[in-house]
């Protein structure tokens, strides 16, 4: 009678299919990262080499690339916040409710271009001949053409138009949800539109902040070709010195140890921002 | 006089967004369209030489090939297998469901990069090679906390008790999951179907690092770009874009008369 | 004749915490009871058991003397009418209707046309091609009493059915209900936290409370006797009075309160705490025949109630509510005597 009993193994298979292809693999690579290759062969020695490279290796070069992704990870999370908080906000209160809808669509159409054409696109933008370019030594505020390829600044630009499109999703359905008594309530009690505002729709939003900000962190932190294609080498970030390390070298053990460490700063972003949700529901 | 104010800053601030957002996508479309061999100004089109290169171009028609595949059959897997475990953690309270569904979310907080790598040198030590099915295993590793997330969500007490009803009514479990909780959660296993098969067909680091002579379109575009800018790569670009904009009129079409029935 | 219902010695708890303490309950066939009590009482639980979507922990639930305690619901003569409807969102009404008898197998002809009859006998003829979220609240509610009429239980249990419809719609759907339940001489139980509700349908109230049977009876003997404290304030509104037996004498006893010595006729031990329940329209302002004299109040706070004014009135030591008819013409600040007919007092111990 109780037909294939579903109820009792369905999480099974899932759970089977993260075990081998999520956990083992994180297992394995943990394992690597105390590792090392003696000959061409990787022999697991439990050594803490790997993480001694991470720290001395190349002068710095790759707590430098550590230094740098925390910051133009912070940086693009800020920035983003910044860019999509008031889009969300006029999304869901200036616009009418049926237009809403198709707004929201239009805002978040380019989501739908490829990653890897949508840096391509922003470093034709930027670009010493691109359109920015032209139009500001056409406007006569610059007097020559200046590349804006290849810096952070491209890096940072190129990640906040993407996640800002990402957290005006979050925000604006976190918005939508707060009952639109609560800002009569506190209008009828006195409060004035800015105070309103600041008392009661943003900390009743910051739940939808917290979880865009820390997706955006946690996607941005470990994204290999924003900085890649935009950034270009003049600086390194730690998903570029991974991947370095992998193509050229071959040096899985020196990989893996760098992958451990850019987990830490996650499992780290992560505890912060759970904390900060926690805050937002008081 | 404030208020007026106020909406005026609105709609320039929406605007400026706009613009913002749809900046890179206006100048890829357009010089897609270039004669030239520059994609920057000036623009020298209209002209469809570029385009008509692409669809010459084998590797990008078999990428794109070989990304339908990954991206519709992981999908459909990270979907089924998502069904599955939220239906079963959400309908029996299991001793360690915590643990289960921190397991099944914790993908999520992995960067793709790490989970691509570890997957890489899981397979190595195995012997398994590098293939588009090693791509698709990838791809459900990160879609399925997705698919386990938004199908759960939809597995409340008000749809238990519509379950219940229908046990009530004489149904077996099987006819009452074939014939009520599947149909009743179809806007949402073809959402989360959707989403998963879409970030599969742009994902890159995994795919990047699984492949090697079969390759997705994500990687094909990324070492075209190694040879520098191209209004090729324009052309390519917007194909892709067309393709993914169909697609999501397509889900909105199917999803609106999924509403539509449901009403 | 067997009962239709019978519960024994049943009871049920979750992780340690019980909530339906062992006892025993007969329902007849055709009779529609209301399981009254607040929430948390256990009264749901309950239903559930009947229903078969919970199991006892310990005890045997029959139904026509048959063991049902260990079969599924689809295996029992029941049918439920949940509180949320749950209504097959991607159905018609008509194919929602049909379902259970889809499953017992009956062909599509004949289930539509019964399904069409049902539609028909709630008042939603020619509605069956229409989904579920063309409907109201009410109309959502006849659908999920169709459905659950159309496979013809033996039991019909309704989960709270009416809490989420408004006060006319609600009136208007328990003189349906009733209607329905006489016509088709199906046994209803019915659960509610509403006791006027309880009061206009049932043929019997069971009031739940804190997992116990607190009182049984039909919905006059249990508002107008109650058996418990809780009965007597959780049916409409009572007046209570703590006092102790003083004396006894034969057929005779008198009682000390707040108010003074009450004399009253009955059975009682000597120095027991008892209470003793007026209901706020049995308190009266002239004296009846057999009547206690309660002593004098002053009217504090007094508000219209269309068919009459209901008084808070303060007495040396005690406050009590009365219902005074509007002729009276009582202001606030007047003083009045209460009396009460000396049969209209409940004793309840402890």
């Amino acid at each position: 009678m109780r037909g294939w009993g579903l109820k009792s193994w369905g999480h099974v298979p899932a759970l089977a299919w993260t075990g081998a292809f999520f956990v083992l693999p994180l297992v394995a690579m943990l394992l690597m990262s105390v590792s090392e290759r003696i000959g061409g062969k990787i022999t697991l020695t439990w050594t803490l080499g790997n993480y001694q490279a991470f720290l001395t290796k190349a002068e710095g070069t790759f707590v430098g690339a550590l230094v740098n992704s925390v910051e133009v990870t912070v940086l693009t999370t800020i920035l983003s916040v910044l860019v999509a908080y008031p889009l969300a906000y006029i999304l869901a209160y200036r616009v009418p409710v049926r237009w809403q809808r198709l707004v929201l669509v239009l805002t978040i159409l380019p989501f739908w271009t490829s990653y890897v054409i949508r840096s391509y696109s922003w470093l034709l933008v930027l670009s010493e001949n691109g359109v920015i370019n032209q139009f500001l030594v056409g406007a006569g505020l610059l007097a020559e053409p200046v590349g804006m390829g290849n810096s952070r600044f491209a890096t940072v630009l190129g990640f906040v138009h993407f996640f800002a499109m990402l957290l005006t999703l979050t925000i604006y359905a976190n918005l939508v949800q707060i009952k639109d008594s609560y800002r009569k309530a506190a209008a009828d009690l006195g409060a004035n539109a800015f105070q309103a505002f600041w008392h009661v729709t943003l900390p009743l939003s910051l739940p939808g902040v917290a979880v865009g900000a820390f997706l955006t962190f946690v996607l941005a932190i470990g994204d290999y070709i924003t900085p890649q294609i935009l950034g270009g080498s003049k600086e390194l970030l730690l998903p570029q010195a991974v991947m370095l390390q992998l193509g050229r070298q071959a040096d899985f053990p020196l990989a893996s140890a760098l992958s451990m460490v850019l987990m830490l700063v996650v499992t780290v972003a992560f505890l912060l921002s759970a904390r900060h949700l926690k805050m937002g529901r008081v | 006089m404030s208020a007026r104010l106020g909406a005026w800053a609105s709609w320039a601030y929406l605007g400026v967004a706009l613009l913002f957002i749809f900046l890179p996508v206006l100048v890829l479309v357009q010089f897609s369209f270039q004669e030239g061999l520059a994609p920057v100004p000036p623009f020298d089109g209209p002209s469809l030489k570029w385009w008509a290169k692409v669809m010459a171009n084998r590797k990008i028609t078999d990428g794109l090939w070989n990304s339908l595949l990954v991206g519709l059959g992981s999908a459909a897997m990270a979907t089924i297998l998502g069904f599955l475990a939220a239906y079963a953690l959400a309908r029996r309270k299991h001793r360690l469901s915590g643990l289960y569904q921190f397991l099944l979310m914790a993908p999520i907080t992995v960067s793709y990069l790490i989970i691509g790598m570890g997957l890489q040198i899981t397979f190595n030590h195995l012997g398994l090679g590098k293939s588009l099915w090693a791509i698709g295993i990838g791809h459900v590793v990160i879609n399925l906390p997705l698919t386990f997330a938004i199908l759960y969500s939809q597995l409340g007490e008000h749809q238990a008790n519509i379950e219940r009803a229908a046990y009530d009514l004489g149904a077996s479990d099987a006819r009452v999951i074939l014939e009520i909780t599947v149909p009743m959660l179809w806007p949402a296993l073809l959402a989360a179907f959707f989403i998963a098969a879409t970030l599969s067909w742009d994902e890159f680091v995994i795919a990047f690092l699984m492949s090697r002579f079969d390759v997705t379109l994500p990687v094909v575009i990324w070492s075209m770009l190694r040879s520098g800018l191209s209004p090729e790569l324009n052309a390519a670009g917007t194909l892709v874009f067309a393709i993914s904009i169909l697609a999501v009129a397509l889900v909105e079409l199917l999803l609106w008369r999924a509403r539509r029935n449901a009403n | 004749m067997t009962d239709r219902v019978t519960f024994r010695g049943v009871s049920k708890s979750y992780d340690g915490h019980q909530v339906v303490a062992p006892l025993d309950l007969s329902i007849a066939a055709g009779e529609f009871v209301v399981l009254l009590g607040p929430s948390g009482s256990g009264k749901t639980t309950l239903l559930n058991m009947i229903g078969g979507f919970a199991t006892p922990s310990a005890g045997r639930v029959l139904i026509d003397g048959e063991d049902v305690t260990d079969l599924p619901p689809a295996r029992r003569p029941t049918a439920t009418v949940f509180q949320d409807y749950a209504l097959f969102p991607h159905m018609s009404l008509a194919a929602n209707v049909a379902f259970g008898l889809r499953m017992k197998g009956m062909a599509k002809a004949e289930r539509l046309a019964r399904a069409a009859a049902m539609l028909d006998l709630v008042g939603l003829a020619g509605f069956g091609g229409r989904g579920v979220h063309q409907l109201s609240g009410g109309q959502r509610q006849r659908v999920a009493l169709a459905r659950a009429m159309a496979v013809e239980p033996k039991v019909l249990l309704l989960d709270e059915p009416l809490g989420a419809l408004d006060l006319a719609l609600r009136r208007q759907m328990q003189e349906e209900l009733v209607r329905l339940q006489k016509r088709s001489g199906a046994t209803f139980v019915h659960v509610t936290h509403d006791q006027e509700e309880a009061m206009s349908i049932a043929d019997r109230i069971v009031v739940v409370n804190q997992g116990r049977i607190e009182d049984m009876g039909p919905p006059d003997r249990v508002y107008l006797k109650p058996a418990t404290l809780f009965a007597a304030t959780f049916m409409g509104e009572s007046n209570i009075i703590a006092g102790r037996v003083a004396r006894v004498n034969g057929q005779e006893f008198l009682v000390e309160t707040a108010l003074g010595p009450v004399a009253l006729r009955g059975a009682a031990v000597p120095d027991d705490a008892i209470h003793l329940v007026l209901r706020p329209e049995q308190l009266q302002l002239t004296p009846p025949t057999d009547g206690i004299a309660l002593g004098r109040a002053r009217v504090e706070e007094l508000s219209f109630q269309g068919t009459h004014c209901r008084c808070h009135c303060r007495m040396e030591g005690l406050d009590l509510i009365l219902r005074a008819p509007v002729a009276a013409g009582l202001r606030a600040g007047v003083e009045v005597n209460l009396y009460a007919a000396r049969g209209d007092v409940v004793v309840l111990d402890g």
